[in-house]
């Protein structure tokens, strides 16, 4: 990269240019090595499209973890589902990803539940916020999880109409598995979702 | 000076050398299409297949995972056009394990081996040339150098069918890639799918939530 190329990304940064931190990210870390993020959204979404749901795969690079959100929510029909600490931004801050959740709720009459073990301030979190933005806020339901509650699982998870999900074992590490049209497991995490949340408090948004 | 029949004889090398250029340059130019766009293109859809399935992204490791520390993925990794740093000892290992697996594929991939062969064929020609020249019209300043032209010519000639083998073993272990690639990613497909299954497992497992602890339950609890 040129001298006159980085000194204008660093121009970008003080001009508050978000995307011009990535790009002096990339800069220090050197050039990402495949798989990309588009190569890897191609192979999520041809797994998604499966007929049989195609077959279960990773989803532990933290780069991916927005790509595999996006895509559930491409696939998403009547109801997302979100057990999360916080909807964290690597998951679910990117635009992108607001986007996609506007999309699904333009769609149909789809709606997202999410259970969050802190409190979420809708203003500061970009998918609230955008889903805010356009008037659509009533479909979402934010529920705050007990702390007692929070001792009783380990996992995190996204389920999209009981058939598919991004499923983290330990919240503590971004590990995940990904499988879309699965029935038998997406109704299991529909059902442990219902189990939380019977015992949440409803978040006002 | 040599015998006459030493000149026979290195002439003969020389015309059998020619051909074996001649027929491999020909030969290559199928055979290293074929190389290039089945069996290489064959790994490397595989391999990144696999890199998809188990999410690697290489900037973004601390360690690598346990599926990449054998070498035959990390010979599988470079035959995908994406190799994996080493340290400078584990570089030396990894070099000398490669040359079992695919032969002087660097080489190969730039093609220095078939611009090896290509020198060697128009140098052994011209050589063969002026042997003959030189044999039939006694021709000019060769006369006074016959064994030096002819010790050269002979490494020419001797070199130039041992490039063309070298080259034609090189393809001959690309052509196994496809097999030898298979029978690797069956054996980590299975261990994925070992470390997926146990993720499925936890994800069936029914959460059972407790009511909350009583005041007089916590207490006894911390004492």
């Amino acid at each position: 990269m040129s001298e006159s190329s980085r000194r204008s990304i660093f121009k970008d940064i003080a001009g508050g240019d978000t995307g011009a931190l990535d790009r002096a990210a990339q800069l220090v870390r050197g050039p990402r090595i495949s798989p990309p993020q588009d190569d890897y959204a191609a192979f999520a979404r041809m797994r998604a499209r499966a007929a049989d749901g195609g077959e279960v795969f990773f989803n532990s690079a933290p780069a991916h973890m927005g790509v595999v959100v996006r895509v559930l929510l491409e696939a998403a029909v009547e109801v997302v589902e979100i057990l999360t600490g916080s909807l964290d931004a690597m998951a679910y801050g990117s635009d992108m990803v607001a986007q996609e959740a506007v999309n699904f709720l333009k769609r149909g009459q789809g709606r997202i539940k999410i259970l969050s073990e802190v409190e979420i301030e809708a203003e500061l979190n970009p998918m609230l916020r955008a889903i805010k933005n356009a008037n659509l806020i009533e479909r979402v339901e934010l529920w705050s999880v007990p702390l007692y509650v929070q001792k009783q699982y380990t996992c995190h998870f996204a389920v999209v109409d009981g058939r598919s999900f991004r499923f983290q074992a330990r919240r503590d590490r971004f590990e995940a598995i990904v499988k879309f049209g699965d029935r038998t497991i997406g109704s299991a995490l529909r059902q442990n979702f219902a189990a939380i949340e019977a015992v949440s408090v409803r978040q006002g948004l | 000076m040599l015998e006459p029949g030493g000149w026979d004889a290195l002439l003969h090398l020389g015309t059998m050398a020619i051909l074996v250029g001649v027929a491999y340059l020909g030969i290559d130019n199928m055979r290293g299409t074929t190389v290039e766009d089945n069996d290489l293109e064959y790994v490397r859809a595989r391999v990144k297949e696999l890199l998809l399935r188990i999410d690697f992204v290489k900037s973004e490791l601390r360690q690598l995972p346990p599926l990449f520390r054998e070498p035959e993925a990390h010979v599988l990794l470079l035959l995908a056009g994406m190799p994996l740093r080493h340290t400078p000892f584990r570089r030396i290992l990894f070099f000398i394990y490669r040359q079992f697996y695919v032969p002087f594929f660097g080489l190969y991939r730039s093609s220095a081996l078939r611009i090896l062969v290509v020198f060697l064929l128009a140098s052994a020609m011209m050589s063969f040339a002026i042997l003959v020249a030189t044999r039939i019209w006694n021709f000019g300043p060769f006369i006074q150098c016959q064994a030096a032209l002819a010790y050269t010519s002979f490494a020419l000639f001797v070199g130039l069918i041992l490039a063309v083998l070298l080259n034609e073993m090189v393809v001959y272990r690309l052509n196994s890639l496809r097999r030898r690639c298979d029978r690797y990613l069956v054996s980590a497909e299975r261990r994925i799918s070992g470390q997926l299954d146990d993720q499925l497992e936890s994800a069936r497992k029914r959460i059972v939530i407790s009511p909350p602890p009583s005041i007089e339950e916590e207490r006894r609890a911390t004492e």
